[in-house]
């Protein structure tokens, strides 16, 4: 077993000041948690699939050679400035680029100077891998619905079963994205919507107890009523990385959040 | 850099101005890292003939409502000096790595904030000289002046029309509009707008060959209704029916995925005022299956050239 730990994380701008509201705290300990358990898990490599970064015309798989630079956020450009750097084990992207390729999923590796990494993968490995493990990233292709996502996931996972080192697979994803759309005041961020706030109790009460019957339900109805992120894509893509091909062990939901009116989570599988 | 001047600032001139990055790959501009063999000649000749207008008109200054540069939260407005770095496209990065440099001109974006806030709209200056250029604004300014030599104003496509619906979001735009054309009118500029817009969306999942991302025998409409949609939205804007374009937007935007949901044209429109005379159509043509129509709105005060103003779409 290579693949060694799993996790799903929200982040946004608005973690880089966790003292401004108690949940974004939350969340921030939330990420520090599950990179202490990397570190106790030995974790060699990490693999992160956002929902931030989109693909269209088929996969893409980030194999920078230069990754580095200085980020601006496109909503945030007034606080939120991250310097980056990403080591990048290119063989490892190529060769997921290359078994996705041969099971139908083509693609290309990415390896361009200033290729624009999405906000949310850089805050991400900024909590989870402060000693900078080698990684790779895998986009979120927007024509690959939940099913072809999954079926992409255990495609990768059985190349990522059969490398030396052990793994970590991150998805970085919302729950809901309802933003709040005028200027709040950050210390009194909350998650937006009753039907939101329900759908995210009843998420983590199904995932925690694993119910995966209530979960689908769960996703089908009340999922269908809010605005969900890419449609939790980032469920089938964690569950096409799961040994059987589906969820079997109760989730360890270490927390969920507002982020500006959205909903976050940090929750390991 | 212009300098204050108050009152009788006008639009000289609109675009609708498509941002397929392939248009700039295929032009082989120095700033563009990757090079090409060319293509989609049809569309890059559309828009010299806009190149041309826009050297004529004299503007002071060029503003692109982009639907790259996404914002959740109100308005914003590229509002610092300058602007310059690298864009790739992270969609097309094979074909897009772009190092830009361009003038700002912050007073209007700075009224134009203003006017968005006077009007009741949520709207944010973009100051940070650090921040990343978004292809449709570059595509779209390199397209209409590859010299580069008249200052911008980039505005960003908030992204209400997708997170509301498509009367709240199309609103959004339309007062978007009307605060950009009386900042323009406060300032004393001469202006050209340019929405960064695609018509049709729908395109092929893969590159039909990604030996020659320039290959012409492979480009085509993604298919006939999306076509036939295309037509239908450029003879309205060519005969002037401004209302009737309105009424059948949102059902274009429906089934053929029109970028122009995300509020560019709107924009332009309403701040033109809702032009009821024809749009002239410079061209016409696919990009990976999209439908890109280059078209020129030309005030009744602004100089026409002679195939304008003979009539023609009038
Ligand atoms: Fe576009």
């Amino acid at each position: 077993m290579t693949v060694v730990a799993r996790a799903l994380v929200s982040t946004a701008p608005q973690l880089l000041k966790p003292e401004l509201n108690p949940a974004y705290g939350g969340l921030v300990n939330g990420l520090q948690a599950v990179e202490v358990d990397f570190k106790k898990l030995g974790v060699e490599r990490i693999v992160y699939w956002s929902t931030q970064w989109i693909s269209v015309l088929g996969q893409m798989f980030q194999a920078g050679s230069d990754l580095t630079g200085t980020h601006v956020d496109e909503n945030w450009h007034e606080s939120c400035e991250l310097p980056f750097h990403f080591r990048v084990d290119q063989k490892l992207a190529a060769e997921l680029c290359a078994g996705a390729a041969k099971a139908g999923f083509p693609g290309q590796c990415i390896d361009y100077r200033d290729f624009p990494v999405d906000t949310a993968t850089i805050i991400a490995d900024r909590f989870l891998n402060p000693d900078k493990i080698p990684v790779t990233m895998v986009a979120c292709n927007v024509y690959c619905d939940n099913e072809k996502t999954k079926s992409l996931a255990s495609e990768l996972f059985k190349i990522l079963e059969a490398r030396k080192e052990k793994i970590a697979i991150v998805a970085v994803s919302l729950l809901s994205t309802s933003y709040h759309t005028s200027t709040i005041d950050l210390r009194e961020d909350a998650i937006r919507g009753d039907e939101e706030n329900a759908f995210v109790a009843n998420f983590v009460r199904a995932v925690s107890s694993a119910d995966w019957i209530t979960l689908s339900k769960t996703i089908a109805h009340d999922g269908a009523k809010i605005r969900t992120d890419m449609g939790l894509k980032a469920l089938s893509w964690l569950e096409g990385t799961m040994p059987a091909g589906r969820f079997s062990q109760p989730w360890n939901v270490l927390v969920t959040g507002p982020l500006y009116g959205a909903s976050g989570i940090v929750a390991q599988l | 850099m212009k300098t204050t001047r108050s009152g009788n600032g006008e639009i000289v001139a609109g675009f609708l101005a498509p941002h397929p990055p392939h248009l700039v790959y295929a032009e082989n501009p120095t700033q563009n890292e990757p090079k090409s063999r060319g293509g989609w000649e049809p569309l890059r000749w559309a828009y010299e003939n806009c190149r041309q207008r826009i050297k004529e008109l004299k503007p002071d200054v060029i503003l692109v409502h982009s639907p790259h540069w996404q914002t959740v939260v109100g308005h914003h407005v590229t509002a610092t000096p300058r602007l310059e770095g690298r864009s790739v496209d992270p969609i097309f990065p094979h074909l897009f790595r772009f190092d830009y440099g361009m003038d700002v001109d912050v007073e209007l974006a700075e009224a134009i904030v203003d006017e968005c806030k006077g009007a009741g709209l949520e709207a944010k200056p973009m100051q940070n000289p650090k921040f990343r250029v978004d292809y449709g604004t570059i595509v779209s300014l390199h397209m209409l002046n590859p010299d580069w030599d008249i200052p911008v104003v980039g505005i960003s496509a908030n992204n209400s029309p997708y997170f509301y619906d498509d009367k709240i979001g199309q609103e959004e735009m339309s007062q978007l509009g009307h605060a950009t054309a009386k900042a323009i009118a406060k300032t004393g500029r001469r202006a050209v707008l340019a929405a960064s817009n695609t018509l049709s969306h729908l395109h092929f999942p893969q590159e039909p060959n990604p030996g020659l991302p320039e290959d012409m025998s492979c480009e085509h409409i993604q298919s006939q209704a999306q076509y036939e949609w295309d037509v239908k939205i450029i003879n309205l804007l060519r005969a002037g029916k401004i209302d009737e374009f309105f009424e059948v937007m949102p059902q274009f935007c429906r089934e053929a995925f029109a970028e122009i949901k995300a509020g560019g044209l709107t924009w332009m429109l309403e701040a033109m005022g809702r032009p009821r005379y024809g749009a002239k159509l410079h061209g016409y043509g696919t990009v990976i299956g999209t439908g890109n129509a280059v078209m020129e709105w030309l005030p009744d005060n602004s100089p026409k050239s002679d195939s304008q103003a003979s009539g023609g779409q009038k």
